[in-house]
């Protein structure tokens, strides 16, 4: 069963396109990684979602309910963690999150404490004493409170130092093995790769691929290296499935994808002195996308 | 009601602040009025001299100041003023603060329907109204009593109190309206400042005109104290344009608000 449906979603303010067309699901139990640069319509996406904003065209449900017709009520099941989190200032954290859980028609304090506890964070303090990373946390173990069945996840590792992050990453897993679906956005890809299962590329505003982590990792792509032994120049690797050639002096590397048996039958008739195929990254495969 | 009690504990010091200057005045008038009834002939005297306009413009044609409440409600001129610059203030701020603050996307990614914020948060303001106003009537019922010698007309001052009571309801419900027009407030003191005087200077102009022309254009003029004095009570065509203009910036408050997109932080 699909936890997200987006149907051609399209945000337009004003003139300025935020995105056009956009299509994906989220399944039961998965998490999806939503992936591309800073302003490429990831947080309108999620934005409208959470109907922060309202669609210019398009639709989409959550839980197979329409967000902007049935918003109040989806977002019970519904914890979300945006990038920068901002709360009331002359407030303590427990008095933030406390007030988060009033929300929620059920007793969230024990699970408040555990989460803080895990998170190393200081519940008394006030939020305006609180630092950039404090106050992230005080944004997890809020948008986790509630054990919400989906999470919604925008650029949620900033501000937190790596042992945080791992901490977090722990604790997304942990909901994730309980059944919770996580709609991950980033642009960090290495921590995509970490957690996620299927990915979704998104560029200046509309959908370049959905695919399987796997998939998109798997055999389909590789990242080839060529040592040659004498002067040859790169153009000569220009055939279909080329991308991302470089040369530097007699080093040669490019992203391959097709029938391996083509670049061994080209290799052939050139003098290589070293050869390298590895698995691309993500991150190569991102770029492939972008370029 | 989770919302509706934040609200009313992020709003109760500035409250406080505004009902503390209101009750200022009516002690200013407790203390003062003893010293004015001394004085009534010079004050006649000095009246006598002031060009028409002005006594006109001050509302001092028609109320006689050897009354306590004929100086009440001269005061009162400068009371509601005070009170809608609270209530101009409060209503810009109460729907605006999550933008400001950027505890929008908090609030509104919570299970709650829009319309709820609307209702919590407008409910949570004219509470706030009530309660100064409530405070405010009473030591001024008290002060003067205490002061009057004579009786006085109770529809005369139970027209004064309710008077600032709805001048509070047009200008709490304009700024609402204003906030959700505008993307991001800096700051909201000056615009309530510059909303409110310009009402009020609407009002001492219209006072001085023969015809009052400019009335509709002004709540201080519906409840200008010339037009209570002269009725011993409420003008009840201007007191009905008021309620219908606060229904509809309360009307066009929730339409607006149910549809805006919140601005990304």
């Amino acid at each position: 069963m699909s936890v997200i449906k987006i149907n051609n979603l399209t945000k337009y303010y004003g003139t300025h396109k935020g995105i056009e067309d956009v299509s994906f699901s989220v399944e039961e139990g998965e998490i999806f990684g939503f992936i591309g640069p800073n302003g490429a319509g990831k947080s309108t996406t999620i934005r409208t979602l959470l109907t922060l904003i309202y669609p210019t065209s398009g639709s989409a449900t959550i839980f197979g309910k329409d967000i902007v017709r049935y918003g109040h009520e989806i977002k019970r099941e519904i914890g979300y963690l945006p990038s920068e989190v901002f709360y009331y200032d002359n407030m303590r954290a427990i008095d933030i999150l406390r007030y988060s859980a009033s929300f929620y028609k059920k007793d969230c304090e024990e699970r408040m404490h555990r989460l803080a506890r895990i998170m190393e964070l200081d519940l008394e303090k006030k939020v305006e004493d609180l630092s950039f990373g404090n106050k992230k946390k005080v944004g997890i173990v809020q948008g986790l409170l509630h054990s919400p069945r989906l999470l919604i996840l925008d650029e949620p590792t900033s501000g937190l130092d790596p042992l945080m992050q791992q901490k977090f990453f722990d604790l997304i897993l942990e909901e994730n093995a309980s059944g919770t679906t996580v709609l991950f956005s980033s642009h960090i890809l290495t921590e995509v790769q970490k957690l996620c299962t299927r990915v979704g590329i998104i560029k200046e505003g509309s959908m370049v691929k959905v695919d399987d982590i796997r998939s998109l990792k798997g055999d389909t792509y590789k990242k080839i290296g060529i040592a040659l032994a004498e002067d040859e120049p790169a153009r000569d690797f220009e055939m279909p499935g080329v991308s991302n050639l470089k040369q530097e002096g007699r080093q040669v590397t490019f992203i391959f994808r097709g029938d391996i048996n083509t670049v061994i039958a080209r290799l052939a008739t050139v003098q290589v002195r070293n050869l390298v195929i590895e698995e691309p990254t993500l991150e190569e495969i991102f770029m492939h996308y972008y370029n | 009601m989770n919302i509706f009690t934040l609200e009313l504990r992020m709003h109760l010091r500035s409250t406080i602040i505004w009902t503390v200057a209101l009750l200022l005045l009516v002690a200013g008038f407790a203390f003062g009025f003893p010293v004015i009834r001394q004085n009534v002939a010079a004050m006649n005297g000095v009246l006598q001299m002031m060009p028409e306009g002005l006594k006109k413009s001050l509302g001092l044609n028609v109320i006689d100041l050897s009354q306590p409440i004929g100086v009440m409600g001269f005061l009162f001129m400068y009371i509601t003023l005070v009170a809608a610059v609270q209530a101009m203030s409060l209503g810009l701020s109460v729907l605006s603060v999550e933008l400001r603050d950027k505890t929008a996307d908090f609030l509104l990614s919570k299970p709650v329907k829009r319309i709820t914020i609307v209702h919590a948060k407008l409910a949570a303001a004219i509470t706030c109204i009530l309660s100064t106003n409530l405070i405010f009537a009473i030591v001024a019922r008290v002060a003067l009593d205490l002061l009057s010698t004579k009786p006085y007309p109770l529809s005369l001052f139970l027209a004064l109190v309710l008077s600032v009571l709805f001048i509070q309801l047009f200008f709490v419900s304009l700024g609402a309206l204003v906030s959700v027009f505008l993307s991001r407030m800096k700051t909201v003191i000056p615009l309530a400042l510059g909303v409110v005087f310009g009402f009020f200077i609407v009002n001492l102009l219209n006072e001085s005109l023969r015809a009052r022309p400019l009335t509709p254009f002004s709540p201080f003029a519906y409840f200008s104290t010339g037009t209570l004095f002269s009725h011993q009570g409420f003008a009840y065509l201007w007191v009905g344009v008021n309620f219908l203009l606060v229904a509809a910036f309360v009307t066009g408050t929730y339409l607006r608000y149910l549809r805006k997109d919140m601005p990304s932080v």
